[in-house]
């Protein structure tokens, strides 16, 4: 009986995957009953070049694009410059993944005698066909510009915290700040095929962040990581697609431009297309080592390991909706209990893309939202030592990416972020405004 | 072989197949440039564009000669220049729309672009050396009897049998050999030299002069236009090779990440002024490049965003460095 429900469970997961593969072709009767008439016509007059444009139109229309290249194919072979030809067959192609036969259509639809117009578009395609067949592939995306925040110094929302288990009240000096700080931040991606029949590829990914505060310099802040591994297909026959990533990583934070952390760990995800759905499971662990200073004299009793369990769920929803939503649970290790705590939340986002015909270009906007439960082990004698720390955080926020050239955009977001805390010490509330021009290649 | 398949087809009848799976016309000559010839139980027949092609026939194509088979089913056999094929094989249900073909390539080349018997009960083309079963596909064969047979995959999967035994071909644009100077080769990425051959060797040679003349002028001006633009410090062809993984999932560039799949649209929009010329205005523009079927999924950011500092932003006990801190807290980084 178990072996049954196992083997159900891992046919309907080929099935979704399967799904997944090829083009769907539409069930629409109507369409349908047309494209079989359309067929039966073709098989009696197939030399109708016309009627053969008309059935591949409807077939692509279906999205059965080996039968629309099959009577493109057809019309191109008894008239080898019908340019426009050349180009719907490279284009439906694409659409198969047949790359290399999209490249050989789309030379011939950029014949010097081709249409302008036919050439351009067959040269948009061809630049992109390259790229993607290039065995190794960089990729970099970064920002630069200013960032404005409310609560800079992440204090608490009232001047009434906890101290040694009694109320008291912050001096001046550590009550909210505003403050502007300009930043730069980075990621950047090598993906490299093995080129074997199973699709495995080595990837790599640097990723930084670097502020420096105008007034506030002690919360300068910067953050590197770098993970590396293989990118491994499980079963490529019985679960097309399916792949695992183990990886390694390592990475540091500053503080006040002094260390404040470093950690090196390991990781592994999953990646599951079901259908139009790619689901990522993954669970990290890293080894965290905090560094003690005049100003953290007890950050090191934070040191341990930190394990993070996830899945991101992400897909597209027509016209030009992306979505994903991400759960995960953690477990914070650490020397002193008061430091150690688990944390559970989501972050969730959707990103709309929109055309600017006057630029030509298509810019993003994408709102997000996230929660985030934290609950410490043991209380913190220093703060209250009969009550422990909950916190509940929730994240709000939108950000427009804005394209003005291949290369160069404007990026903004905007994001609320709103902690509730059992201790006054931690409950804040910080708004943040951040912009600046952003570079890709 | 004809009496064999006959028996076969009889026995479906038996089994219940509805009479129209039944028909001694498989096909029609789509295209033929500029003769081909069917042979079957009588006599060899010229084949004209629409002569019909029937099951158990042998098709010839001469020197000069290319041939389009279009199959009830809509597959599609582009038969090149000194090529020769039987359709062994033809079973096709219109109700329920499934069925199987075989076809055995003795000489030459050919390309197959599946329909409903290559994505129900399956395809199968042979050649004197191998067996190739085409799973819901796009393939180019060719053989001789010195160099043996070439398989390249263009979409779907295709099993390889052969002396070796069995191999599957299960990504698009691998090939591999089979039997004479070609055994043993493969499966690896065809190369571009042999894509060009393959279409050379599908059309007519004085088509395939013409289409090799374009090739190079077109390769020519691409060059020369990358070298212009790498000199004005403009994306080139060879620069412009960001991760086609990441492009393909661009959900990886939702909110605090850049999207790298923007390089397509970037594309799609320089071509904007150009869609005019599109002949199926159905198709999508290059800005929805779409995920290739077989795609590979991408890295998913590394499985995560997260900074080493996890909830390092709720570990400081002064409460100040919260917000500076926290940057790895949730792996989007939207809090940076």
């Amino acid at each position: 009986m178990r072996h049954r429900l196992w083997f159900g469970l891992a046919m309907w997961l080929a099935a979704g995957s399967a799904a997944a593969q090829l083009a769907p072709i539409s069930d629409d009767p109507q369409l349908r009953a047309d494209h079989d008439a359309l067929f039966a016509r073709v098989l009696k007059a197939p030399a109708d070049a016309a009627l053969s444009r008309r059935y591949a139109e409807l077939a692509a229309r279906m999205g059965d694009f080996e039968a629309g290249i099959g009577a493109l194919e057809r019309v191109v072979l008894a008239h080898p410059d019908d340019w426009a030809a050349h180009l719907a067959i490279g284009e439906m192609y694409v659409r198969l993944g047949a790359l290399e036969l999209a490249r050989s259509a789309f030379e011939r639809a950029s014949a010097v005698e081709a249409p302008e117009a036919t050439r351009a578009r067959a040269a948009a395609f061809l630049i992109e066909i390259e790229r993607r067949l290039q065995p190794t592939g960089w990729s970099f995306s970064g920002q630069t510009g200013l960032r404005w925040q409310s609560n800079a110094n992440a204090a608490p929302s009232s001047p009434l915290v906890r101290a040694l288990g009694f109320d008291t009240s912050l001096p001046n000096t550590s009550l909210r700040k505003p403050d502007w700080n300009a930043f730069v931040q980075g990621s950047l991606r090598l993906v490299h095929d093995l080129e074997n029949q199973r699709g495995d590829t080595i990837e790599a990914q640097l990723t930084g962040y670097y502020a420096r505060q105008f007034r506030l310099a002690s919360l300068n802040a910067g953050v590197v990581e770098a993970n590396l591994g293989p990118r491994l297909a499980l079963e490529p026959d019985l679960l097309p697609g399916w792949s695992v990533r183990p990886y390694l990583l390592a990475s540091g934070v500053t503080l006040g431009d002094a260390p404040f952390a470093h950690a090196v760990g390991a990781g592994v995800t999953l990646a599951i297309p079901l259908g139009a759905i790619l689901v990522e499971p993954g669970y990290e662990m890293h080894r965290r080592i905090f560094h003690t200073s005049s100003g953290m004299p007890t950050a090191a009793e934070s040191n341990g390991r930190w394990h993070n369990g996830f899945v991101t769920v992400s897909g597209t929803l027509p016209p030009g909706l992306r979505w994903f939503a991400r759960l995960q649970a953690s477990r914070a290790e650490a020397r002193a209990d008061r430091q150690a705590h688990r944390a559970h939340g989501f972050d969730a986002g959707v990103a709309y893309g929109f055309a600017v015909p006057s630029l030509g270009r298509k810019w993003t906007l994408a709102p997000f939202v996230g929660w985030t439960h934290t609950r410490y082990d043991a209380p913190d004698p220093l703060v209250d030592p009969l009550r422990r720390r909950r916190d509940r955080e929730w994240r709000l926020g939108v950000s427009l990416d804005a394209p003005v050239s291949d290369r160069l955009g404007f990026g903004i977001t905007v994001q609320l972020v709103n902690n509730r805390s059992t201790l006054p010490n931690y409950a804040r509330r910080n708004v943040s405004v951040s912009f600046g021009p952003t570079l890709r290649f | 072989m004809y009496g064999m398949v006959r028996a076969s087809l009889l026995v479906l009848v038996a089994a219940g197949f509805s009479a129209a799976a039944v028909a001694e016309t498989v096909g029609t000559a789509g295209a033929v440039s500029p003769t081909a010839k069917a042979r079957g139980a009588g006599a060899a027949r010229v084949l004209n564009v629409g002569s019909s092609v029937l099951y158990g026939e042998t098709l010839t194509t001469g020197p000069n000669g290319a041939l389009q088979v279009l199959f009830v089913d809509r597959t599609t056999m582009t038969i090149g220049p000194n090529s020769q094929v039987v359709i062994d094989e033809f079973v096709f249900d219109r109700v329920s729309n499934s069925g199987r073909m075989a076809a055995t390539l003795t000489r030459g080349a050919l390309r197959f672009v599946g329909g409903q018997t290559s994505h129900t009960g399956g395809a199968t083309l042979r050649t004197p050396v191998t067996t190739l079963g085409v799973r819901g596909g796009v393939a180019s064969v060719r053989h001789d009897g010195a160099s043996g047979t070439r398989v390249v995959n263009h979409f779907g999967r295709i099993s390889v049998a052969g002396p070796e035994g069995e191999t599957m071909l299960r990504r698009s644009g691998f090939a591999m050999g089979v039997g004479g100077t070609a055994a043993g080769s493969g499966p690896a990425r065809s190369t571009r030299a042999e894509v060009d051959s393959f279409a050379d060797a599908l059309a007519p040679p004085r088509v395939a002069a013409k289409m090799s003349a374009q090739r190079s002028a077109t390769r020519a001006a691409a060059q020369a236009a990358a070298a212009q633009a790498d000199a004005a410090g403009v994306t080139s062809i060879q620069s412009a090779n960001a991760s086609s993984a990441a492009a393909r999932h661009s959900v990886a560039g939702m909110p605090g990440q850049a999207s790298p799949s923007r390089q397509a649209g970037d594309a799609g929009s320089r071509a904007g002024a150009a869609r005019q010329a599109a002949l199926l205005p159905s198709i999508a523009p290059p800005e929805a490049f779409p995920a290739p079927p077989q795609a590979f999924p991408p890295a998913p950011g590394g499985g995560s965003g997260s900074a080493s500092g996890g909830n390092n932003g709720n570990n400081g006990n002064n409460g100040n460095n919260g917000n500076n801190g926290n940057h790895g807290n949730h792996g989007k980084g939207h809090n940076r």
